[in-house]
Order: structure tokens, then C-alpha cells, then sequence
């Protein structure tokens, strides 16, 4: 070995580089997380607070509307709204206003009249609506709730303007303190990295290879300025949200002391007052961040609490007939709220994480491979050869990825009015997806050969950016289905052509490892993907999310452009037809029994009904996207040991049979929750682990299956799948309408079940014809 | 000129509600048959009609507590020939609609809807046959509230195990709510602690033992009187409720009256005027959507009132739990919460 040349210190310096970009781009998002956070809490606390006062105008309408009054008749609601303005400095004004949105009670300074849209949004809310867009113009926060009348029928609505300039400075100071401390964060790194650089050339020379050292200086740095990054931010998170929950305290302390006087005032002695103790029970199992409430005065004190050291308490005064003080209503506060809320954006932070360092590697694997062409060229393997091209299909394929967890709730935004049952109209988008993929597929394979591999990909890396940016320009439902087709054929023509290049470039006698490099880039994206474009869809909206597809398309190109490896050229090759293979009873009953159906529940199951069912189940798409990462990395950690045993024993019939056989068995799960033994999401995530290892079992098992009757049949399979992947949104969309999630769980399984039962004969069929 | 636009004005007034259903019906036609005259309920009826805009002309008639003066009412219906009639009371009802199953008594009105209000127990009063069982041009309200669910309610305010009760023979509805509460009384608790009132010959129940009935229940330790829905035992109110103060026995009342305008400590009831609201909202599904009144389900209002009697609490010194307040009509004092 020589001593450090410039090529080398240059190729270090890359590498430094690299890890320094990663951990910016980390550390960014991270930081956009945590602000977030703090903001969400700020406004929740708020909203929360105003929802005791939006109970009040509820039950009071309900009341009227019992006994036949209009909204606009109600005897007690000028009194209710005029005692509210009163007991809240914050509150600016209340509205209550009907159906047409004509306001029919008012008290404080309304800031006008209610907008439609307002009327409207309040109207379609579940329960506060609110609008912190305002908070950073006017520095104004609108909460409003839907009214129902006696006959659960809506009756219209009640809209509170809070002053909000503490809170938006609160907000706005939450975000320029985040700067310091990531700027912080990134000295730190920048001082940890030439040490940890130097020990990764180094050190444990013997047992690990460069790249493992350098990946364990990665993660080693990842987690250290990620958890640096935490703490800093705890006490001033704990310091802005304190003042927020305390307010709160006060409103729910000051309300509890009103009712207690108004019994006072009744004429109930002090100590004689009745069911104390259960009326704070109740109070406190509306406010978690509650530990004690205690009623004290003249000799007797009334306490409820919960387990855990109080921190600070506030105090409302109690006071009886003539007014007098006769005691005190006290609330204490937890004082690990703070801490529990960040840990709430832990399984984020750590996506965020893993993605960075996910990333570091595939860029590292492209950078040592490329670094040195003399080196590649004397011993280049295909491994070194295959690094751009393989970070180009990551990329790629990251880019498709990152919509999944979102899709079908982005749709359902769009389907609006589009005359269709909600099921269809989500499931109808996902389906064209698959059937242009299905369809451009057995051509894609074709045009690579001909046209060459560089520009068929090319050719596809642009038409999914294409077809993302159509997207993110919107037009409506329509053009949001041309948008998908578009993407679907890019990604089709784009992963096609790929897999001809490496299957050029392995040569024959690395095939399979070239493919296995393919392989790995395609699960590698997939496990990513999802979580982290759920994550972003839910911090920065779906439009982001296609922004950053698009880049993603774009880069995947522009990498791909660098790369000088051979096996780009055109190639002659006479096209085997596809549809003979059919006439073929093995090849036929495997197609129409194993991977139809398996692509059917993967697309019909995890692609529609899991962010659907999710979604209903009030979860946000950071969280979808992360139930369905548990799918790939199932997948991905179940199918080296079954192409092993395929390998190896030669268990390809039982391993699709038994990779069938707990796929459909993930179905009992949906039946177990519409009997109620399970609640939903256990459900869906009980489908999900089936499916990530029934496929893992036989997805390697099956397309050996089918390899021995030729290269043909292998494409045929992959065209076949698709055909699954159009059903099963359909299917999974047009039962949705007729039965719960769980029931369409269970229908889904049942067809893989009734479809690996026909492999199973079909296989004892053959046997005895053989 | 001031008398010429007053004149005007009067037309005008007497025009409008014609002149808002522009061509499509005149005012809605009502007679109204009442036994006391125009109480709570029949107020109640005609504020829905006038917070709703309905254009409604409504005739009362009051027999003012003399049965036979029904008869001549149901004659003047024969020939004014209202759109509806409503009755009040399970007097008047039975008066002008007979059994359910007499030979004559689908003619007696000759085809007019009738909807009925404040009738105890429709089914003993046979104004129909059961529940389920609807009657031709008929339907009303209920305003009584399940024995069940009052003694569920009681219990909300103060713990019980036994319950006083004055069974007054000569009514068929103390009797059913004396079978009722027996029928309970395993299931939810309680030992039912029962004193009928003598009655004479001509089968009329004497008052004047009212007094004794309660030595002998406080003596028997009761924690709780439960007064039913009984017309007799109501226009006593006053010595029932004051002797049962008296003798520090809080009376739970299955009406409004003993509690609002006696000394009944508390009761869980339909408010009358809300029943006659609920009653008009029937009406005008008759009147208004066309739905033939056998129909129209007989129901009782969903939203009921738990009154509490605050001076005859504290005098008992038998306060109400905090989570009560929130949701009772105090009785008693000025202002609400």
C-alpha cells in the first residue's frame, strides 16, 4: 500500500463530505420535526382549552333543540356566550350561526361575519376546528364545532376568535431558537468527523471491510448528533409549552370552581357538599396532564389524583352566596408531559434517521465503487461496477416509494364529486397504476434491447418526473389518474431496463449476484419510501411529497448519466414470445393460482385497504407509513433464507404453498377484528406481517418455479403479477362499500385461500399425469 | 288616517298567513279539547306552532273539570269539522274517542285525526290496545316516564332500600305502578314498603288518613316516598308532601306538580310543556307531511327534566351531588346556573 495519494485523499474528502450532507439533510428535518411539534402542542393545548367552552354552547343547543327551539330561538345561549367572553380574556369573540352561516348569536368583537368556507370546514370537522394559518398573519386563532340539533342532525355552528399573539411569539420564538442548536448539532459533527473518519480507515482492519467501518462511523454519528439535537431542545420545549398547559390548568380550575360556587350559592354548606370527589374524577379523565385536583377550605378538603410527583399547581377561588372567598379549587400539574410529547415524535425522528443512513450508503457504495477506475478495472468486480446504477434505480424507485403511504387518502381528497362510490373512486387511480405497469412492462424489456438499456432508462426516469409534476399541478381527478399512468410507465420501463443492464453486466456467470445487487436496491428504496414519505406528506403536505418525487426522478437520471459502465449499447435479440408459455399446465396453474393472487392481496390490501383502514382509525401517514415498512422489511429479511432453502432443497412447491397458506391466514385476523376479539389495527398489522413473510417465503420459491421453463416465462410472470396488482384495489375498493375493513380483510384472504388450495391440487394433478 | 292605517294593518294580519302559504292552503284548522283549561301543555302546543311560523287557526274548548259538558264538544266537532283535534287528558280522550275496540268508535268523529296528550297509561285507559298495537286515525304522546328508569334517577341523588308507597285502589294506574315497582324491586334493590288508602262505598279514597299513612311509614323507616302518577294523591300534594317534610321523608314524584308548586324533593319527569311542544311536532306530521296518524309512533319526549326542589333539600339537608347541578332545574330559587 503507498502513501496517501491525491486520488485517495480526494476520495476521503468525498466521503466526508457525504457524511456531512447526510447529516445536514437529518438534522434539518429532525429540527422541522421538533418545531413542529412544539407548534402542534401549543395549538392543541389551546384548542383543547377552547373545547370545554365549545361543550357548553353544544349541550345548551341540544338542550333547545329538545324541546323544538331553532338555533336562532335559544333561551340560554346570549347568556352562556356573554359569560364565556367574559371568563376567557383570550377569547376575542364567539359566533354561533346556522346552517346558511348567518350568525345568529354573537358576544365580544367578532372580526365579521363567518366565511362559507369556514362554515363549511367547521361543518365537515369530527370534532375543533381550527385555523393556525392565522396565527402567523393576523395572530389570530379561530377554533370552531359543528352543532347537532336533538335528531343528531347538524344544526350549525360555533366559532371562537382567540387573541393570539403570545402564542404566535411563542411559536415563531420556537422556531429561531431551533437554529442555534442546529447549528450547534452540526459543530459537533463537523469536530467528530475527521477522528471518526481517521478510526474507520484505521481501525478493525482485520475483521471489517470499509465499507461496514465507514457505515458504523455513520450510525455512530446519526445517533449522536440526533440525540445531542434532542436534549438540546427538551428544556426549551418543556419551557414553552409549560405557560400553554398551565393556562389550561387555570381555565379547567377556574370552570370546576364556578360550578362548585354555584352549589355554595345554592345553599349547600361547604362541608356537606356532595359526590366532590367523583365530579373531579371526571374532570380529571378529560385532562391527562392533570395528576391532582383538590378542593379545599373551612376545615375540609375534597382530593382526587393520580400517581406521579406534582409539579406546580394553580388555584381558582371558590366563593359562596354573598361572593365571599370560602376556599380554594386547586389542579396540579405533571411535569413530564414534556418528555412524553417528545417521545411521541421518537419513531420520526428515528425514520429520519435510518433513511440518512440508508442513503450514506447506497451514495458510499457508488462513491468507493467509482473512486478508483484503475483499481476497478485491474480486479472490478461487478459489485464496484454496478454502484451508480444501482443508486440510480434506488433513487428511482425511492422516488414511487415515497407516495405510498399517502396515495389513496390524496385521492380520496380529489374523488370528491366525481359520481362515484368512495371505495371506487380511490381504488380506481391505484388500479390504472398497476394496469399501465402491467401493460408496458413485456415492452420495456423489448425497447432496452434494442434502443439500449441508458436510454430506455433515461426515457423512464423522465416520464416519472413527468408524471409527478403533473401531479403536484393538480387538475383534478382526471388528470391525477393521467399523472399515475405516467409514473407507472416510467417506473415499469425505467426498473426494466435496469434489469437488462445488470443482467448484461453480471455476465453469465454472476447473474444472479447482479440481480441479487437489483434486488437489494429495490427493497432498500421500498423500506424507506413509505415511512419517510408518510412522514413528509404529514409535516409538509402531498404536494412536497411529489416536489421531492420528481427530484428524485430527476437525480435518478442525472446519476445514471455519470455512469460509464459497459453493457449500455443496443443489443440484438430476437423477442421469445410470451403467450405459448400459457399452453404449458405448470406454468399456466402457477401464474393463475400463486402470483396473481399474491399481487392481488399485496395491492388490494396493503396499497388500498391498509392507509384507508389506517386512516379511519384516525392514525396520521407517518404512521401508515411505518406499518408499512414492517412489510418490506419482512419481506427483505424472510427471502434470503427461503431462496436458500429453494436453492438448496428444492422446496418450491411448499414454499409458494406455505407462503399462500399464511398469507391467506393473515385474513383471520380481519375476521377476528369484525368479531371484535382484536381491535382493527392489531388486525391490520397482523395482515400486514403475514403477507411481508408469506411473500418472503415464496415470491424466490415461484419464480424458480417458472425459471426452468425458460426467460420468457419469468417476464410472463412478472406481466401476470401485474394483472393481480389492477384486481386487487378494485376488488378490495368495491367491497368496502358493502362490509367493514375487517370484513374485507377476510375476503381478501379468503381468494389467496381458495387460490393456494388450486395450487395445491393442481401440483398433485401434475405429479400423477407425471 | 291613524284609523284607516290601523284598519290596514288588521287586514294585512289577517291576510298574511294566506297570503306566506301563497296558494298553497289556508291556516291549519285545530280544536283543542281541554279539562283544566289552557295549562302548561296546551301552551306549550301553541308556542311550537307560533316559534315554527305555522299558520294555524286554534279553537279551545274547556269542559273545566265537568265530564259531561265532553259530550257537547265532540257534537260542535261533528259539525265544524276541525283538520285535527287534540285532546288533553285521559278524561276528555276516553270522552271523545271511547275504547278501542267499541263497535262505534271508529265513526264518533267521522274520520277526523285526533292526537292525544297527557294520558297516564293509554292502554289501561284502552284509548288503545297496546303499544305496538295502533289505532285507526289516532295517535299522541306519553309523558310518563318508565317506573325503571325514575327509580334509576332517584338514585343518582341518594342511596334507597326502602321505598314508601300510597296505593290508591281506586285508580287503575296507582295499582300498575304499585305491580310495577314490586316487579322491580329485586332486580334494582329495594324493599317496597306499601299502605293502601281506605276507600269508601261509592268507591271514592279517603284523604284524611294521609296523616297516619305517614306516622306508620316513618315509624317503618322508609328512606323514600315514591309518589306515582295518580290524580287524587296530586290534588293532595300539598299534606302529602308537607306531612312527609314534616317527618324528614324526602318524596320523589313521578309529576311535575308535587314538585314544582308542593314540597316533593325531587322528581324526574316530562315537563308538561315540553310534552305539548313534542304533541304539536306530531301534529303537524299529521297536518303537514301527510302521515296518517296510525302511523305516527305513540313516544314519549326524549328530553326530560330532573327538577330538584332546592329549599325542601336544605331544609331536608339532603344536598344534591355536584354532577346533579349540572344537569337538574333547580326548583325553588330565582336564577339557574
Amino acid at each position: 500500500m503507498s502513501v496517501a495519494t491525491p486520488p485517495v485523499l480526494q476520495r476521503w474528502l468525498r466521503i466526508a463530505l457525504l457524511l456531512l450532507a447526510a447529516q445536514v439533510l437529518a438534522l434539518a428535518l429532525q429540527a422541522v420535526l421538533l418545531v413542529h411539534k412544539e407548534r402542534d402542542l401549543l395549538v392543541d393545548i389551546t384548542v383543547a382549552r377552547l373545547g370545554v367552552d365549545a361543550d357548553e354552547v353544544r349541550a345548551q343547543v341540544l338542550r333547545d333543540s329538545a324541546i323544538g327551539l331553532r338555533l336562532a330561538e335559544s333561551r340560554g345561549l346570549p347568556r352562556l356566550l356573554a359569560r364565556q367572553v367574559l371568563d376567557d380574556p383570550q377569547i376575542a369573540a364567539v359566533q354561533v350561526f346556522d346552517l346558511d352561516g348567518s350568525v345568529r348569536f354573537a358576544a365580544g368583537v367578532p372580526p365579521g361575519p363567518v366565511p362559507a368556507a369556514t362554515v363549511e370546514a367547521i361543518g365537515r370537522a369530527r370534532g375543533e376546528w381550527f385555523d393556525a394559518a392565522a396565527l402567523d398573519g393576523a395572530a389570530q386563532l379561530q377554533v370552531g364545532r359543528a352543532l347537532i340539533d336533538a335528531d343528531d342532525k347538524p344544526a350549525g355552528g360555533v366559532l371562537f376568535t382567540l387573541h393570539a399573539r403570545h402564542l404566535a411569539e411563542q411559536i415563531a420564538g420556537a422556531r429561531e431558537a431551533m437554529l442555534p442548536r442546529v447549528a450547534w448539532t452540526l459543530g459537533g459533527v463537523a469536530l467528530a468527523l475527521v477522528p471518526l473518519l481517521w478510526l474507520a480507515a484505521v481501525g478493525a482492519k482485520a475483521w471489517l471491510t470499509l465499507r461496514t467501518r465507514l457505515l458504523a462511523a455513520a450510525l455512530l454519528l446519526a445517533a449522536g448528533s440526533s440525540l445531542a439535537l434532542t436534549l438540546l431542545t427538551l428544556p426549551g420545549f418543556a419551557g414553552q409549552i409549560e405557560p400553554a398547559l398551565e393556562s389550561k390548568a387555570e381555565r379547567v380550575a377556574a370552570g370546576l370552581a364556578g360550578r362548585v360556587s354555584h352549589a355554595l350559592a345554592l345553599g349547600i354548606p361547604f362541608d356537606r357538599l356532595v359526590g366532590v370527589e367523583s365530579y373531579l374524577q371526571d374532570s380529571m379523565a378529560r385532562h391527562p396532564e392533570l395528576l391532582l385536583l383538590r378542593l379545599e377550605g373551612d376545615g375540609k378538603a375534597y382530593e382526587v389524583r393520580r400517581a406521579g410527583e406534582v409539579d406546580r399547581t394553580v388555584a381558582a377561588p371558590v366563593t359562596g352566596a354573598d361572593g365571599n372567598n370560602l376556599g380554594l379549587l386547586l389542579a396540579g400539574l405533571d411535569p413530564g408531559v414534556a418528555v412524553r410529547e417528545l417521545r411521541t415524535v421518537a419513531a420520526d425522528m428515528a425514520i429520519v434517521f435510518l433513511v440518512a443512513v440508508v442513503l450514506f450508503n447506497e451514495v458510499l457504495g457508488a462513491i468507493l465503487s467509482s473512486g478508483d477506475a484503475k483499481a476497478q478495472a485491474a480486479a472490478g468486480t461487478r459489485h464496484q461496477r454496478l454502484g451508480l446504477a444501482r443508486l440510480a434505480v434506488f433513487l428511482l424507485i425511492l422516488s414511487e416509494e415515497l407516495t405510498r403511504a399517502f396515495l389513496p387518502l390524496h385521492i380520496a381528497g380529489l374523488a370528491g364529486n366525481v359520481g362515484l362510490s368512495p371505495g371506487t373512486a380511490v381504488s380506481l387511480p391505484i388500479s390504472a397504476y398497476m394496469a399501465s405497469f402491467a401493460l408496458l412492462t413485456p415492452f420495456a424489456g423489448q425497447w432496452s434491447a434494442r434502443f439500449g438499456a441508458a436510454r430506455i432508462f433515461a426515457l423512464g426516469a423522465l416520464l416519472s418526473a413527468a408524471g409527478f409534476g403533473w401531479a403536484l399541478a393538480g387538475g383534478g381527478y382526471g388528470a391525477f389518474i393521467a399523472a399515475r399512468c405516467l409514473c407507472a410507465a416510467g417506473y415499469a420501463v425505467g426498473t426494466m431496463a435496469m434489469q437488462q443492464h445488470f443482467l448484461q453486466v453480471g455476465g453469465a456467470g454472476e447473474r444472479t449476484r447482479s440481480l441479487a445487487l437489483l434486488v437489494g436496491a429495490v427493497q432498500t428504496a421500498a423500506i424507506c419510501g413509505a415511512p419517510v414519505g408518510g412522514l413528509l406528506a404529514q409535516q409538509f403536505g402531498s404536494s412536497a411529497v411529489f416536489a421531492a418525487a420528481a427530484a428524485f426522478s430527476l437525480l435518478a437520471l442525472a446519476v445514471q448519466k455519470l455512469d460509464r459502465s459497459a453493457g449500455h449499447g443496443p443489443r440484438s435479440a430476437t423477442p421469445q414470445r410470451l403467450l405459448p408459455l400459457l399452453r404449458i399446465p405448470p406454468v399456466r396453474w402457477s401464474l393463475l393460482t400463486a402470483a396473481m393472487p399474491i399481487k392481488l392481496v399485496l395491492a388490494g390490501f396493503l396499497f388500498y385497504l391498509v392507509p384507508v383502514a389506517l386512516r379511519q382509525e384516525q392514525y396520521s401517514s407517518a404512521a401508515i407509513g411505518r406499518a408499512m415498512m414492517l412489510y418490506f422489511v419482512l419481506v427483505a429479511a424472510s427471502n434470503p433464507a427461503a431462496s436458500w432453502l429453494s436453492d438448496r432443497y428444492g422446496w418450491q412447491r411448499s414454499l409458494v404453498t406455505g407462503g399462500g397458506l399464511l398469507v391467506a391466514a393473515g385474513g383471520l385476523a380481519g375476521l377476528a377484528a369484525t368479531a371484535g376479539w382484536l381491535d382493527g389495527p392489531a388486525a391490520l398489522m397482523i395482515g400486514i406481517a403475514t403477507l411481508g413473510l408469506g411473500t418472503g417465503l415464496s415470491a424466490a420459491a415461484l419464480q424458480a418455479l417458472l425459471a426452468r421453463h425458460g426467460a420468457a416465462a419469468v417476464v410472463l410472470l412478472r406481466t401476470v403479477e401485474r394483472m393481480g396488482a389492477v384486481a386487487g384495489p378494485l376488488l378490495a375498493g368495491s367491497l368496502l362499500g358493502l362490509m367493514a375493513y375487517g370484513g374485507v380483510m377476510a375476503a381478501i384472504g379468503a381468494v389467496m385461500g381458495v387460490a393456494t388450495l388450486g395450487f395445491m391440487l393442481a401440483g398433485r394433478q401434475q405429479r400423477r399425469v407425471a | 288616517l291613524r284609523f284607516l292605517s290601523f284598519l290596514l294593518a288588521m287586514l294585512l294580519a289577517a291576510v298574511s298567513p294566506i297570503a306566506a302559504a301563497a296558494g298553497s292552503q289556508p291556516p291549519f284548522r285545530i280544536t283543542m279539547l281541554l279539562f283544566r283549561g289552557c295549562e302548561d301543555a296546551c301552551r306549550g302546543f301553541q308556542s311550537y306552532l307560533r316559534q315554527h311560523d305555522i299558520a294555524a287557526e286554534v279553537t279551545l274548548r274547556d269542559a273545566a273539570q265537568d265530564k259531561p259538558r265532553i259530550a257537547g264538544f265532540v257534537q260542535e266537532i261533528q259539525r265544524t269539522r276541525p283538520d285535527l283535534v287534540v285532546t288533553w287528558g285521559t278524561t276528555v280522550t276516553q270522552e271523545v274517542l271511547g275504547p278501542w275496540n267499541a263497535p262505534d268508535a271508529a265513526r264518533r268523529l267521522g274520520g277526523i285525526p285526533v292526537v292525544f296528550m297527557i294520558v297516564s297509561d293509554p292502554v289501561a285507559a284502552q284509548v288503545i290496545e297496546a303499544a305496538g298495537k295502533p289505532r285507526k286515525n289516532v295517535t299522541g304522546t306519553l309523558y310518563l316516564l318508565p317506573v325503571e328508569t325514575q327509580i334509576k334517577a332517584a338514585r343518582s341523588y341518594l342511596p334507597f332500600k326502602r321505598v314508601g308507597y300510597i296505593v290508591n285502589p281506586a285508580e287503575a294506574n296507582s295499582v300498575s305502578t304499585r305491580d310495577e315497582l314490586l316487579r322491580l324491586a329485586p332486580a334494582q334493590g329495594f324493599e317496597l314498603v306499601q299502605h293502601s288508602l281506605p276507600v269508601s262505598a261509592g268507591g271514592a279514597p279517603d284523604g284524611s288518613t294521609l296523616p297516619q299513612i305517614l306516622d306508620v311509614l316513618r315509624s317503618q323507616k322508609v328512606d323514600l316516598i315514591y309518589q306515582g302518577p295518580d290524580s287524587f294523591l296530586n290534588s293532595r300534594r300539598e299534606v302529602l308532601t308537607d306531612g312527609a317534610l314534616a317527618r324528614q321523608i324526602p318524596v320523589f314524584a313521578a309529576a311535575e306538580a308535587p314538585v314544582k308548586s308542593a314540597r316533593a324533593l325531587f322528581g324526574v319527569v316530562n315537563k308538561y310543556e315540553d310534552v305539548g311542544r313534542f304533541t304539536a311536532a306530531q301534529a303537524m306530521r299529521v297536518l303537514r307531511d301527510k302521515v296518517r296518524p296510525e302511523d305516527i309512533p305513540i313516544e314519549l319526549p326524549r328530553n326530560f327534566s330532573y327538577l330538584i326542589n332546592l329549599p325542601v333539600a336544605l331544609q331536608l339537608g339532603r344536598y344534591p351531588p355536584l354532577k346533579l347541578l349540572d344537569v337538574a332545574e333547580i326548583v325553588g330559587v330565582e336564577s339557574g346556573p
